[in-house]
Parts: C-alpha cells; structure tokens; sequence
C-alpha cells in the first residue's frame, strides 16, 4: 500500500525563477515527511512535481519504484489535499467523497460503504448530505481529506492543509492527522511553512530554502544540530541564538571568548578547534539552553535585561551581550526587571558551532 | 454626511435617472403603443394609457404577410449563432483564462479590435464573398456574420467566468483520476454553467437585433428585423409599434436574467451593496 517517492535531480523552472533546484530526495514508505521552508522557498512546487500537475523540466520522480515522471496525475496513484481544499461546490460531502472512486468505476455499493466508512474516521458522517458551502471550513478541511484517504492512495500529498483553520483548531487536527496516518500508514508529504507542525507531525523534516533541501533529518536532529545558521534561526521558538566568539588556547587547553567572558568547549571539540586558534566562529545556542543566574557571578556571562515576556510555563527575556540579543527561556518565577544585570550559564552540552563565513556548522570527528 | 458629499450623490442620482429615462420611455410608449386599440393610436394628445388593453394591434402584426416565417428565420439564425458562438468562443475564453500562452494579452486586445471594423464597410465584399460561397441568402450565411459580432462578447464574458471557477478544482478532479478533459467536463463545466447561459442569451439577443448585415446579405429569407425594416416605410403606425415592441421583448427578458454577469463583464464592479 505505502510507497516509496523518489526524486532524481528534479528542476523546475518558472521563466527565470528556478523554483526546485537539482532536487533529490527519497521518501520511505509510509513515512511521514514533512517539507519545511519560508514562503517561496519551492515547497508547493516540489509537492506538484510529485502529483504531476507541474512537468518537471528535468530529473525523473519515481513512485513505488515506478518512473512517473511523464505519467499525468491520474495514473501516479497519488492523492493530494489542497491549501484551498478544492472541495467541489456544487457536489454534496458524498459526491465529493465517492468522486475519485466513481472515476475508477469502483461498484455503486463498494462506493456507498467506503464513504461511509472514511466519512466515520474523519466524523464527518453527519454532513454526508449537506453542500460545501454549508459546511464550516474545518469540516470541509476533514471532507478533503476523506475524500484523498478514500482512494488508498499509495502516496498521500498534503499542501498546508491546515494553514487556513485557527489556532485552536489547527492544534486539534494537528494531533488528528497524526493519529490518522498512524492508523492508515500511507506515505505521506505534508507541505507547511509552520515549524511546529512540521516538528510535531513529521517523521522526518526536509528544510528548504530556494529550490534545495538544506537539512533532511529527523525532528530532534534538525532541531538540536540544524545544519546551517538558517535553519537554526528558522526553526524554534524563539529561534536558535547566534553570538560571535573568537577560538581562543591557554595551558587549560582551547576555549570560546565572548568578550572578556570565555566558554568552554566539550572535550570531543577540543583536538579540532586546536587548528582553529585566532578565527571567528558563530556560536549557536537555543533559549532553553542558558540558565540564568540572579546576580553575575564569577563564572558567568554577564547580561543586560531588556525585555521580560511571561508566557504562562516560562518567561522569555531578551537580553544584550555586548552588541548581541539573545533570547533566554526561563522559570517564570524567576524576578527580573528590565535593566537588570543577570549572569548566564550557557550548557556545554548544547552549543552548536557555525563557520562565520559560510554559515554552516562545523564538523566534529 | 458632508454637503459636498451629499451633492455628489445628488448629481449622480440625477444623472442617473436622466439615463434610465431616455432610455425606458420610448420602451414604455412602445410597449403601450403595442397594446391599444388600433383607432386609438393616432389619437391626440395621446393619454398617458390607453382606454383598454387590447391584442389587436398585435395580431395584426404577426398576421402581416412575412412576419412569421421571418420570425421563424430569426429564431433560427439565432440559434444557429449561439451554437456557433458556444462552440468557438467557450473554448477560447477558457483557454484564455486557464492558460498562459504567448501572445495571451495581444489575442484579448485582437478579439475586441474586430468590432472596430464597421459592417458597413465590410457589406460589399461580404456580399460577394457569400454569393460565391452559394451563402448568400442563407440562414446560416446570416448566422456565420452574427457569430463574428458575438464572439468577441462571448470570449470576453466566457473567459470571466472561467477564471471565476478557481483552477485548484480541476487539479483536484484531475488527481482524483480525471484527464484534464475529464476535469473540465466535470468541475469546470458545471460551475460555469449559469454564466455560460448568461452569455448564450446574450449572443442570442445581438443576433435577434442586428439588422444591418441581415439586410444586405438576404432577399427572401428575411430575418425579422430586417423583414420590418425594409417594409417599415409602407406600414402603418401600429404596425411598428407592434413589431418594435416584439423586437425588443427578448432582449428585456433576457438582459433582465443576466444583468448580474453583464456588471461581471463590464469590469466586475457589481453593485456593492
Ligand atoms: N505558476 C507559477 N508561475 C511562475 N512562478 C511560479 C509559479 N508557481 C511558483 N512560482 C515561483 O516559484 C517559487 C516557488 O514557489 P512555491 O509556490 O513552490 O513556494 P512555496 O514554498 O510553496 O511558498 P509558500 O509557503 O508561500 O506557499 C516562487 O518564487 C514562486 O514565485
Ligand atoms: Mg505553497
């Protein structure tokens, strides 16, 4: 039932815009991947090229093993659930279901058991009867779904299916299309440009930004080692932290110096950034990562406070490191003002180190 | 509520009953004209409405030697052009709407620029053209030249429509096993339908009152306007208001239907409120 996608050196081009650039890609069956980008990064355009509503201008997109490439979106057995949900206005819920099937002349009575059976998974079997333009744009939200899971697609499509929902609503449907796809097990590509659905839904993220995947990884990967200063500024909130530092060597052997203030480095570290001696490196660091300290004690990088944000299970601060702003997640019990000198405490464990140059992060090992 | 704005609605209102106005009166004296006694109509001064209302004056127009059967000639040629203006102009607009092909703004500003040639100037060589064709005095000779003037409209009005059908539906059709073909038929199509019908009752009212290019390429096969133009100078009075009033009956009735996709059409400013 589930396949494998394949993508070959895909490219597609708009005029001048090269929206997917030489893009490979293998998605495993039945799992669930998440293509995660900021707007205009080619996320929708990698998604047509799979379903085959965009000719690829070159590279070849195989599905189950099977080359598709020329194949129109019919024959891909492929479903796709649209941002606009392109749910048909003038068919009823069950029409809209049972369209695909009747298209494959599936037998009247096969039809009528599995609308039912799909509309019963997604609850939408109270509105079987009803017109799309009676329904409440969750509902039809569910309906394009229904009607992409009934025909057992070997390859599940989905482009930000829940971008136009509100909030509370998203974070319900969220935890359902997760659940669903446990259930259902088809592979499944979930576009979206919000990192929290993409940390929460996928097995796997691709990130992209203009036209290539830059990290392909899983959540906690991506999330704990990004690839590049991008995707630590792009994914988490707040997003990672970026601060300058300067590789430093004493007789206790190599540091980090931030300012006056110097951080130690992680034993595993220390025998390659030995040959880095006097250069700069971007030294990354999430909110959750830095402790914080009242008053600043010995041992402590030294902060000033300009905005304190509660945001009910912790307080966010903002605070200045010489020229730098860092975002610092803490316990909202914590009293700080604004002005106020604090002390940081940055986990060893937990800083991630970038080329100042190129922006990418530097190899260990 | 400020006072420039005030008079700025008031000219307006004006403006626009000064319109409406010169425009329905003479369909009001028409359609009244129509409807009374014969005797009555040379009355004068004339009364606002007539004594009674009588069906006389309209049997006898319609039992005038010509009209029916070239009543029945121009519900033919009407027909006969909203065939042909569907199965040109609905492809058109659609690709027009749904495709980015070159030379796609050239073909919009082309289509409307075919109206700028006036019949008049293309009469003669139509007429010849036709004779040499053997269409001269046909029914679908007359149709191919209402055909030319209603296509325009009908791309132009075809193509708001589709574009008005979002594209995502017939992506979605064709991913459910739909060929794009398929998809057309079957999202596109239906979604377009009232406006296509709109825009059929359209084609069929230019081409029930054209007259002109109907004149000059018939002798015998006369469409009804053409037939009450070339005897309109040895009628009586009545006789033309009856047959005005039935000239311009279907294009009430069917403009009335379809106002909603002509504000569509001229710029889709629809009244907001
Ligand atoms: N039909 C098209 N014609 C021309 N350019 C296009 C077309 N579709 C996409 N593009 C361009 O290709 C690039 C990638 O577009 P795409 O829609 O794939 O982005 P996206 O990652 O889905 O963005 P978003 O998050 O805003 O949906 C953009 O620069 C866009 O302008
Ligand atoms: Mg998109």
């Amino acid at each position: 039932m589930a396949a494998e996608i394949r993508l070959e050196n895909v490219r597609k081009t708009f005029g001048k815009v090269v929206a997917v650039k030489d893009l490979n890609l293998v998605v495993n069956p039945g799992e669930f991947l998440v293509l995660l980008g900021p707007s205009g990064c080619g996320k929708t355009t990698t998604l047509r090229c799979i379903a085959g509503l965009e000719r690829v201008d070159q590279g070849r997109v195989y599905i189950g093993g099977r080359d598709v490439t020329e194949l129109p979106p019919a024959k891909r057995g492929i479903a796709m659930v649209f941002q606009s949900y392109a749910v048909f206005p003038h068919m009823t819920v069950a029409q809209n279901i049972a369209f695909g099937l009747r298209m494959r002349h599936t037998p009247k009575e096969e039809i009528r058991k599995a609308v039912r059976e799909v509309a019963e998974l997604l609850q939408i079997d109270e509105l079987l009867n009803r017109y799309p333009s009676q329904l409440s744009g969750g509902q039809r939200q569910r309906v394009a779904v229904a009607r992409a899971l009934v025909m057992r697609p070997e390859v599940l499509l989905m482009d930000e299916p829940l971008s136009n929902l509100d909030a509370l609503l998203r974070l319900q449907m969220r935890a359902e299309l997760k659940k669903l796809h446990r259930e259902v097990g088809t592979t499944t590509v979930y576009v979206t440009h919000d990192q929290i659905e993409a940390l929460s839904l996928g097995d796997r993220i691709a990130v992209m930004r203009e036209g290539e995947i830059v990290q392909l990884d899983t959540p906690s990967e991506v999330y704990d080692k990004p690839a590049n200063v991008f995707v630590g500024g792009f994914i988490g909130t707040p997003p990672m932290n970026f601060i300058r530092a300067e590789v430093g060597a004493s007789d206790g052997g190599v540091y980090l110096a931030v300012g006056d203030f110097t951080v130690e480095v992680r034993e595993e570290w220390r025998e390659r950034l030995a040959e880095m001696v006097g250069q700069t490196v971007i030294l990354g660091i999430r909110a959750e990562n830095i402790e914080v300290r009242p008053t600043p004690e010995e041992g402590t990088l030294a902060a000033k406070v300009v905005v304190s944000e509660p945001l009910g299970a912790q307080q966010l601060l903002t605070v200045q490191v010489g020229s730098d702003i860092l975002k610092v997640a803490t316990s909202p019990d914590l009293p700080v003002r604004p002005g106020q000198t604090i002390g940081l405490v940055l986990t060893k464990e937990k800083i991630r180190l970038f080329d100042e140059a190129t922006g990418e992060a530097i190899r260990f090992q | 509520m400020s006072y420039p704005w005030i008079l700025r609605r008031t000219l307006l209102y004006m403006a626009v009953t000064a319109f409406a106005l010169w425009v329905l009166v003479p369909i009001f004296f028409i359609g009244i004209s129509a409807f009374t006694p014969r005797n009555e109509i040379y009355r004068w001064p004339k009364p606002i409405l007539p004594s009674r209302f009588s069906l006389d004056t309209m049997r006898f127009f319609l039992n005038s030697y010509g009209v029916l059967r070239s009543l029945s000639n121009s519900v033919w040629v009407a027909l006969l052009t909203l065939a042909f203006t569907l199965a040109v102009g609905a492809p058109a607009g659609y690709a027009v709407a749904r495709f980015h092909f070159r030379g796609r703004e050239g073909f919009r500003l082309g289509i409307l620029i075919t109206r700028m040639f006036p019949t008049a100037l293309l009469a003669v060589p139509l007429a010849v053209t036709f004779i040499k064709w053997g269409l001269y005095d046909t029914l679908i000779g007359v149709a191919l030249i209402h055909t030319a003037m209603a296509l325009p409209f009908a791309v132009i009005i075809t193509t708001g429509i589709f574009m008005g059908v979002p594209k995502d539906l017939e992506e979605a059709a064709m991913t459910l096993g739909c060929s794009r073909f398929g998809a057309f038929v079957r999202v596109a199509l239906p979604l377009a339908l009232p406006g296509l019908a709109a825009a059929a009752m359209f084609t069929f009212v230019i081409s029930w009152n054209e007259v002109f290019a109907a004149t000059i390429l018939t002798v015998n096969n006369r469409t009804l306007p053409a037939h009450i133009l070339t005897t309109i100078q040895a009628s009586p009075l009545y006789f033309r208001f009856a047959g005005g009033f039935f000239m311009i009956l279907p294009a009430l009735f069917f403009m009335f239907l379809i106002r909603r996709y002509l504000f569509h059409m001229w710029g889709g400013a629809t009244a907001e409120r």
